[in-house]
């Protein structure tokens, strides 16, 4: 664990504590309303991060802040997955797409990879 | 991540307690949920997960998650009925029946989360209690799979055996609702200084038909939310009687909802339902503010909701023997659950027991929620073996 991913860590503990699982935060989430799972719900996600359980299953979030929209208790949640994110890099878990993305922007400054005119290329989420 | 790790999320609801999932179950269709039943001993019904009560924590169970069972089966928008399975959640129903200038009326605060199931399930009455009552007003008909397996068709007649019994009967897998006409609704908010007019003010409204909720905030959670250190009336309208309208309207309605997580972030995380006649508010509230509880609640209805810290045991006592001094009742909306299993009292307890019996002889389901079924599920199964 690095100094970097052990702060952020911290941070993320600070952030999550305050959540009192009333779940209201699923109300606006595009991705739990897809996929309709606990587990993926900003509620879930949290109550993950809360048991320090690091995964990628935190890129299952659009970072759309509906979630902190709803949230009566203020939490910054993307925040936290934001910074969860920068943890699963820092120890080297983050997904393979996330990895190809990161090389297509070193290569190519863009994070498609190479762009060659009228084909399409895959999409990434960051 | 680890499988035991994928099961955190469903460790636990609103009620913040925490159980034990051993596995998670989605299923779609009545037979896949049979199949479930008839396969596993120790199943946890979830829905939305916003029991205040742990209605939906597991203990060493499989939960079935019906949040994949959100369809609209069917609408008669002309006799204002529509059918839907019980994953469907409240905001989902009525966005969609808006077109239709229809809703249905019964409103709890988690409206964007909480599903028709597990309002069935928990009776749930809702801020808009005064003129709309409580869910099981509203159903047709239910369909459910008991704890034997069997699927049913439950009439008006038979809600009870389902509609409030907390899932420790059976699935409820769809039901069939009455709907109301979508209406423009307005609110006034009063701000108020003492205890005296407080009753006096909402006394005004309580009987006025086109009012649908009378909301009261005390000095603490008036502060907390932003607002004078006053007590707050808020009072909603079907008409145009109201002074705030629109964005206005709404900006009341989204604190009003904030009332419970601004106090549980300063500490106050245990939120009880005592139901009391609106004659005994003022005393009540005395007592409450006597022993610095803050509080919130459904005025128009009795619903009061006493908010403290998890450390605080002996004044949530304190306040049952009041509740009961009043002749009030300990719970009134949100359920049994596992905490208040205790407060049953015995006349109820043996109705309960009997209509478990019935439905859910082997306690498959929901096993020890609202009432204990005295033995292990294990050595239930055995008996009933042998029985046979």
């Amino acid at each position: 664990m690095t100094i970097e991913s052990e702060n952020a860590r911290e941070e993320i503990k600070e952030i999550v504590k305050k959540c009192i699982t009333c779940g209201i935060c699923k109300s606006l989430c595009p991705v739990f309303k897809t996929i309709r799972e606990e587990k993926v719900s900003p509620r879930g996600k949290t109550m993950l991060l809360k048991k320090e359980v690091y995964d990628e299953i935190i890129y299952k979030c659009s970072l759309c802040r509906g979630c902190e929209q709803r949230c009566p208790s203020g939490i910054k949640i993307c925040s936290a997955f934001k910074k969860a994110r920068k943890v699963l890099v820092e120890e080297g878990k983050e997904t393979e797409a996330n990895k190809e993305m990161i090389q297509n922007i070193r290569t190519y400054g863009n994070p498609f990879g190479k762009i060659v005119p009228g084909k399409c290329r895959k999409l990434y989420c960051c | 991540m680890k499988k035991s790790e994928e099961l955190i999320p469903y460790s636990t609801d609103a009620s913040m307690i925490e159980g034990n999932a051993i596995k998670v179950v989605f299923p779609k269709t009545i037979g896949e949920i049979r199949n479930i039943i008839g396969k596993e001993n120790n199943i946890t019904i979830r829905g939305g997960g916003t029991s205040l009560v742990g209605g939906a924590v597991p203990f060493n169970s499989v939960v079935m998650d019906l949040s994949k069972m959100n369809r609209i089966l069917n609408l008669d928008a002309g006799n204002r009925i529509v059918e839907v399975e019980a994953g469907i959640i409240l905001d989902e129903l009525n966005n969609y029946l808006e077109k239709y200038n229809l809703e249905f009326p019964v409103q709890p605060s988690s409206h964007g989360v909480c599903t028709i199931g597990g309002m069935i399930a928990a009776n749930a009455a809702g801020n808009r209690a005064i003129k709309y009552g409580k869910t099981r007003k509203w159903i047709i008909e239910l369909e459910a799979v008991n704890g034997k397996g069997e699927v049913l068709k439950i009439k008006k007649s038979d809600l009870e055996d389902f509609s409030g019994m907390e899932g420790i009967t059976g699935v409820i897998v769809s039901a069939k609702l009455k709907l109301e006409p979508k209406i423009k609704r307005t609110t006034s908010m009063f701000s108020i200084e003492t205890l005296d007019s407080v009753a006096e003010t909402a006394k005004k409204y309580k009987d006025n038909k086109e009012v649908s909720e009378i909301e009261i905030l005390d000095k603490t959670t008036s502060s907390l939310l932003g607002l004078e250190e006053k007590y707050h009336l808020i009072v909603e309208f079907e008409n145009e009687e109201g002074e705030l309208k629109g964005k206005d309207y709404d900006y009341i309605m989204n604190l009003r909802d904030r009332a419970y997580p601004a106090l549980a972030n300063i500490g106050f995380s245990h939120i009880e339902d005592p139901e009391i006649s609106f004659q005994k508010f003022k005393e009540f509230a005395e007592f409450l503010e006597s022993e610095r509880i803050p509080f919130f609640g459904h005025l128009g209805v009795g619903i009061i909701h006493p908010v403290f810290m998890q450390n605080q045991k002996n004044k949530i006592q304190r306040m049952f023997e009041v509740v009961k001094r009043f002749k009030g009742q300990i719970t009134g909306e949100h359920g049994v659950g596992i905490i208040k299993k205790e407060f049953l009292d015995s006349i109820n307890k043996k109705i309960i027991e009997r209509i478990k019996n019935r439905h859910d002889p082997l306690c498959k389901m929901n096993c020890n929620k609202v009432i204990n079924c005295g033995k292990k599920t294990e050595e239930k199964i055995e008996e009933a073996k042998d029985d046979n």
